[in-house]
């Protein structure tokens, strides 16, 4: 204080405009998002009332009104010779005076989508920003799935550029590094891939085995709704070659260059659900006699139980097995509908395709594991919404009480060679 | 025994942190929308896949199980037990069967069966079918809404169950009974004795569906042999060949090629097979859709998908084929091929 008082009078001598008026930065390269000290120093300053910064990059003005007349700021935008301007005012009404100080922001750009659908091969490319500056190795790394991937370019082609390429197949954060003009300078993004469109093509022959069924006992079944060509009611995704082995369905493939190098993914699909649904051939209309019985089964209950409903009969054991009555697509009144609506939903059982899509993992073996785990899921939760029986609450061809199924009916007993006449059927279709 | 599984029952109960096994099955046998059903039954299984939990969750099912009267009850705790079955879960099942006495429950529970049998652990395959092969066969013998799965589950005992299966199909009555089924079961097998049987079955078939289902159950057996490092006569290798290849030609029956390419693509390998591959190239451009679609799946993941003249053919599939599910398949096949 007492220094003040000393030389205060001292430096009144000096008038204000004829200040000396320096700015100056603590670094002449800055990495973008990195900050730079910024001191304006006035000599004299004692009428300094306010230094304000200026940028060219557009970036806010800062200000500073006592010394010392410093400020931080942080450099997003790349460029060279980025000039600062620390513009000083003073409180005697002396003109403001200005000084310029040019830094260089460096940076690191990268292209590449960042958004890539599932399998796309990307190059992902880092070069200087601004373009043109020396870079003698590129470090890169891509973060997913808890595993880490590096590769490290030493620009051995000189054109200060880098490229790391490759399929990509699982979401994470890629980031570059290098040295631009003497700064570590760092690009992370995230890349979130985007998932294939795909659904399991579904479809159901009606009708479909005109030879199928046998002689209609108390026990027969008068429909089913199964795989079409094994023939198989528990098999709902095919090609399954043995029991939850869908290795023919799926294709896999190992991403071997690039950010996702070491990952497998499900590179494709042809997995289906093509059912069938088919009719006993003893109940239709016309239908062949058990052997022994001079009659069919449809005469036979036209005559003494069923008059006038047969074909409403043969045609509810159809719908049953379809799309319920009327049919409709997803009704839960029929098993097809059933099963459409089970994959329809993926809170009764989901799309397999859909639910492998994005499966991924370290080894083709694991890979694997995890297609058949995923979708042998799916096909129990289906199984055990679709393939059940006891829905009498749920429409007139599940054969509850007074439905056609399970109401009375006239079978055939091959042992005693006679028909028992309007007994009740068995809640089998 | 008895305060073994109390003990286990009762620690998994004080757990909160898990979901626990009593509660969950007991929720499994009240809910009633699917979406619910669904998504308890996921949690069961997950337990189930557990190593520690398993027991805990089996044993909550089983008891379960066991007073279960109603047929759609009894069905989804059957299917969870048979999800990651032990010999313990296999004879529940099989013991509830057999004591039901409706018939509504024991066709409930014949899907369980044939999954349970299928899912045992390989080492307790030979177990099961020594201990409880004699009950099944019975079980298949009688007309019985469950025979159909306990000759199924035979079949998924794999080969194993392969002597008492084709004991089973010596039976006229069972053949008569359940002639799909026997296909299937004796495709499952994996055992090179039902070969002969099965092309014999096969080449009987009644109907063109029989047949193609036929033709399925001999390719899946003939690749489950060779997986299996098992071997054939020359004759009964030359017998299955022969009843594959049988229709492998453009002008048999569209069914029935479509059944041969995909049966032929199932137990051989594309890209090895010349005629098989002559077949299905000349197939991707068939009259029938379904043809096209069995040479399509069949040339899916081989190397033949990316020579530049299928992925031409197959792309004109893929942008003009009128049949939609060919034509998704098409651009499954260009996808696969072009990574």
């Amino acid at each position: 204080m007492r220094y003040s008082v000393f030389w205060v009078p001292a430096l009144m001598a000096v008038p204000a405009w004829a200040a000396d008026v320096t700015v100056s930065s603590s670094a002449d390269v800055i990495a973008v998002g990195n900050s730079a000290t910024l001191t304006c120093t006035v000599t004299p300053s004692t009428y300094v009332s306010r230094v304000t910064f200026s940028y060219e990059d557009g970036a806010p003005s800062q200000e500073d009104t006592s010394a010392p007349y410093e400020v931080q700021r942080t450099f997003n935008v790349a460029m060279d010779d980025l000039t600062v301007t620390a513009t000083v005012e003073f409180s005697d009404g002396s003109p403001t005076q200005q000084a310029t100080v040019d830094v260089d922001v460096v940076g690191l750009a990268l292209s590449g989508s960042t958004s890539p659908s599932r399998g796309w091969s990307v190059a992902y490319t880092a070069r200087s920003d601004p373009q043109g500056k020396v870079i003698d190795l590129f470090e890169w790394s891509y973060t997913a799935g808890g595993v880490v991937n590096t590769w490290s370019d030493y620009d051995l082609d000189n054109n200060d550029v880098s490229t790391w390429a490759g399929k990509m197949v699982i979401s994470g954060t890629l980031s570059v590094q290098a040295v631009v003009c003497g700064v570590t300078c760092t690009k992370t993004v995230s890349v979130t891939i985007a998932p294939r469109n795909w659904s399991t093509p579904q479809s159901c022959n009606v009708d479909n085995e005109s030879d199928w069924g046998s002689e209609p006992t108390a026990s027969a079944v008068m429909g089913e709704n199964r795989d079409r060509e094994s023939n198989d009611k528990l098999r709902y995704f095919v090609p399954q070659a043995n029991d939850g082995d869908f290795s023919q369905a799926f294709s896999v493939s190992g991403v071997t260059s690039g950010p996702c190098q070491g990952w497998w993914y499900v590179s494709g699909s042809t997995l289906v659900c093509q059912r069938e649904t088919v009719i006993n051939k003893y109940i239709k209309a016309g239908g062949p006699a058990p052997a022994g019985a001079s009659q069919n089964f449809y005469d036979r209950n036209a005559e003494v139980c069923l008059d006038d409903l047969m074909d409403e009969f043969v045609q509810a054991v159809g719908n049953h097995e379809y799309r319920g009555t009327p049919a409709t697509a997803r009704s839960e009144e029929g098993h097809y509908g059933r099963i459409e609506n089970g994959i329809y939903d993926a809170e009764i059982a989901g799309d397999p395709r859909k639910a492998a899509e994005g499966l991924l993992a370290r080894s083709s073996a694991s890979l694997w594991s995890l297609i058949n785990l995923t979708v042998e899921d799916v096909e129990d939760d289906l199984h055990a919404y679709a393939g059940g029986e006891s829905w009498s609450a749920d429409g007139p061809n599940w054969g509850g009480p007074d439905a056609l199924g399970s109401g009375l009916r006239s079978t055939w007993n091959p042992g005693s060679q006679t028909w028992s006449d309007c007994v009740n059927g068995v809640e089998k279709f | 025994m008895k305060s073994a599984l109390l003990a286990i029952l009762l620690a998994t109960t004080r757990s909160s942190a898990a979901p626990a096994p009593v509660e969950s099955v007991a929720t499994l046998t009240s809910v009633r929308s699917a979406a619910e059903v669904a998504s308890v039954s996921r949690t069961i299984r997950r337990g189930l896949e557990d190593p520690v939990q398993a027991p805990a969750w089996r044993a909550a099912l089983l008891n379960a199980l066991q007073g279960e009267a109603k047929p759609e009850i009894a069905r989804r705790i059957g299917l969870l037990l048979a999800w990651r079955p032990d010999e313990a879960a296999l004879a529940a099942i099989l013991e509830r069967i057999e004591s039901a006495a409706d018939r509504p429950l024991q066709e409930a529970l014949a899907d369980s069966l044939t999954l349970a049998a299928g899912r045992l652990p390989a080492e307790q395959k030979a177990v099961a079918a020594q201990r409880f092969g004699p009950r099944l066969l019975k079980l298949a013998s009688a007309p019985t809404p469950a025979a159909e799965g306990a000759v199924r589950g035979l079949g998924r005992l794999g080969a194993p169950g392969c002597p008492l299966l084709l004991e089973l199909a010596r039976q006229q009555a069972v053949r008569a009974r359940h002639p799909e089924a026997l296909l299937i079961a004796l495709g499952e097998t994996g055992c090179a004795d039902a070969v002969p049987v099965l092309v014999r079955m096969t080449e009987e078939a009644s109907s063109a569906g029989r047949r193609v289902a036929g033709l399925m159950a001999v390719s899946g057996l003939l690749r489950a042999i060779r997986q299996d490092g098992g071997a054939l006569s020359a004759d009964t290798e030359r017998q299955a060949w022969s009843c594959l290849r049988r229709d492998l030609r453009l002008d048999a029956d569209p069914e029935l090629l479509a059944a041969s390419i995909r049966a032929c693509a199932t137990a051989s390998d594309v890209d090895e097979d010349a005629e098989l591959a002559a077949v299905a190239l000349e197939s991707l451009g068939h009259a029938s859709a379904q043809v096209r679609s069995a040479a399509a799946t069949a040339l899916f993941d081989s190397a033949l998908a990316s020579r530049p003249d299928v992925k031409e053919l197959v792309r004109a599939l893929a942008d003009h084929e009128t049949d939609a599910t060919v034509r998704v398949l098409a651009r499954d096949v260009l996808a696969g091929a072009e990574h």
